[in-house]
């Protein structure tokens, strides 16, 4: 794929005109994605039971948010040679949320969110979705559902935004969404178990490598959680 | 090589410099067709325990979204057991580990691999270091560290209570490097422009930029020097800082503005900035963080900046 990068003033622009005239005018090599994109996105409504009126109630956002993240990441990565440089490259998120599927960015979160158009690079909302599950992926599409199927929106926030200093651990982040998902959902909710975890995270990583530690990855995350145990 | 305050002993230059450390440049290949290519570091800038460069491939086939990258080097120490015991930083009993730390910012990603062990009676210790990293992985530059770590505390005797004692806490950094992959590796975002007219140089910032999570790149900000400019000439860029007054002032006087500006949009976020918490990786507040923990620039008023910049650059150029 050759991809397309948005500078920022020229995201805020093409937002502007698209919260006009509401006009999509892709480039002629994303008029497929744009279809693969409308199509998953349709599927994943239909597969939540509900029309793009209803994405905003009850916890119908996170299920789209998780249907459609699944199979925007797998189809990304397999059809058009998304990889990780490319999803670290803001612009190229920027074209795709404001000129090949505003409309989809839109019914998500309304028109009154910039941020998840074009704003803040680390809240654009498909860029979002695809860390989202490249931070989760159990190896496959089915594995990763069900170890994110009782997560929220929240768990998308607390995961993707702390990148921390230098990047993200993949094994690490991808080691604490499988122990989250052995944890009660209803003990999750109350505690908060998965920020505190994840903030202690943050705090021990300034001076040690959870890889390195005894008993790895594993043995570190299972250690975060038994800290809230005592 | 110490990385930080800590309230256990660290390596201190005094026991890097008994243990006998040595290393070489690194060696960079990539695969392309079943076949090693080795690749070359241009414009080294250091020694090879501490330097950066950027990588050419003399075929003109490597590019890091097609080819990956394979980086091999050797270390040796000379004197291991001097970091065990009670003048080290270990136990004597202990377990230190040697792993390599690898970072690439830009793409939002960070590894470590564990190369080997060191234990009390290891006198010279010699390790091959290598990793590979996958077409498609890294972008801007791959920072890499050799570190020492505890691998495992051993038992410590009532003496050696003040060791680290978890396993996977780093206790030093043995050498490091920088790999620009992509761009000219240049630190600060300066481009040249050619408008008649204008003022021999501008600084861009964007005002609708977030510091604690948009990048310190030429997106936000940029060191604008007009060649059309008469006294452009007068600058010359392409010699050293130390030659050129004129472009010292200009790159001084841009930085202070860079400053003063991120200070203005940070608002009530510019403590927290200071106090290193709170942004993004590669964000503008972490390049202003940098700036004044490791640089040393005083941003107590507009004068005490501006006259820390230049000392800066006097002293460093």
């Amino acid at each position: 794929m050759d991809w397309i990068e948005l500078k920022k003033d020229s995201a805020q622009a093409a937002f502007d005109e698209y919260f006009i005239n509401r006009k999509i005018d892709p480039a002629p090599q994303f008029a497929e994605l744009r279809n693969d994109l409308c199509m998953l996105f349709d599927n994943a409504l239909s597969d939540i039971g509900i029309t793009s009126e209803e994405i905003s109630q009850k916890n119908n956002s996170y299920q789209l948010d998780l249907l459609f993240g699944i199979k925007l990441y797998s189809t990304l990565n397999e059809k058009y040679g998304m990889n990780v440089r490319y999803a670290a490259t803001d612009g190229i998120w920027r074209y795709i949320s404001v000129c090949v599927v505003p409309d989809l960015v839109e019914k998500r979160y309304g028109l009154e969110h910039p941020d998840r158009f074009w704003k803040k690079p680390k809240r654009l909302w498909l860029r979002v979705l695809w860390w989202y599950i490249y931070l989760s992926w159990q190896g496959s599409e089915e594995e990763t559902y069900n170890v994110l199927k009782d997560n929220s929106t929240d768990e998308i926030l607390q995961l993707v935004d702390r990148c921390g200093r230098g990047g993200y651990r993949v094994d690490l982040c991808r080691t604490l969404m499988r122990k989250n998902s052995e944890l009660d959902p209803g003990e999750r909710r109350k505690n908060q178990i998965f920020r505190k975890m994840l903030v202690l995270n943050t705090a021990r990583v300034q001076v040690l490598e959870p890889e390195l530690s005894s008993g790895g990855n594993k043995g570190y995350v299972d250690s975060l959680y038994e800290y809230f145990q005592k | 090589m110490s990385e930080s305050f800590s309230s256990y002993p660290m390596l201190t230059d005094d026991i890097y410099h008994a243990i006998g450390y040595v290393t070489e440049y690194p060696e960079c290949t990539y695969t392309d067709n079943y076949e090693e290519f080795p690749l070359i570091i241009d414009g080294i800038n250091g020694s090879a325990s501490s330097f950066n460069g950027k990588i050419r491939d003399s075929r003109c086939a490597w590019y890091p979204d097609t080819r990956n990258l394979k980086v091999t080097k050797k270390c040796r120490l000379t004197s291991a057991y001097i970091l065990f015991g009670l003048n080290g930083i270990a136990s004597s009993n202990a377990t230190l580990g040697v792993a390599l730390r690898w970072i690439s910012s830009k793409s939002d990603e960070r590894g470590i691999i564990p190369i080997g062990a060191l234990v009390r009676t290891d006198s010279t210790k010699e390790f091959q270091i290598e990793a590979v990293f996958d077409k498609g992985t890294l972008k801007g530059s791959l920072k890499l560290q050799t570190v020492l770590y505890l691998k495992d505390p051993g038992k410590a005797t009532p003496a050696e209570s003040h060791f680290a004692h978890q396993s996977g806490v780093i206790l030093g950094i043995l050498d490091q490097a920088e790999l620009f992959i992509d761009g000219n590796g240049s630190i600060f975002p300066i481009v040249t422009i050619d408008e008649p007219g204008k003022s021999l140089w501008q600084v861009y910032y964007n005002e609708s930029c977030d510091p604690l999570q948009d990048g310190f790149d030429s997106e936000n900000v940029e060191i604008r020097l007009n060649r059309a400019h008469p006294n452009f000439d007068a600058l010359r860029i392409d010699a050293s800082i130390s030659e050129s007054p004129l472009f010292l002032e200009v790159i001084s006087s841009a930085l202070m503005v860079i400053v003063e500006s991120a200070k203005e949009s940070l608002g009530e976020d510019w403590n927290t900035t200071l106090s290193g918490d709170g942004y993004q990786s590669g964000s503008i507040a972490e390049a202003i963080n940098y700036f004044v923990t490791r640089l040393q620039w005083d941003v107590s008023s507009p004068v005490n900046l501006a006259q820390s910049i230049k000392d800066f650059f006097e002293k460093n150029s």
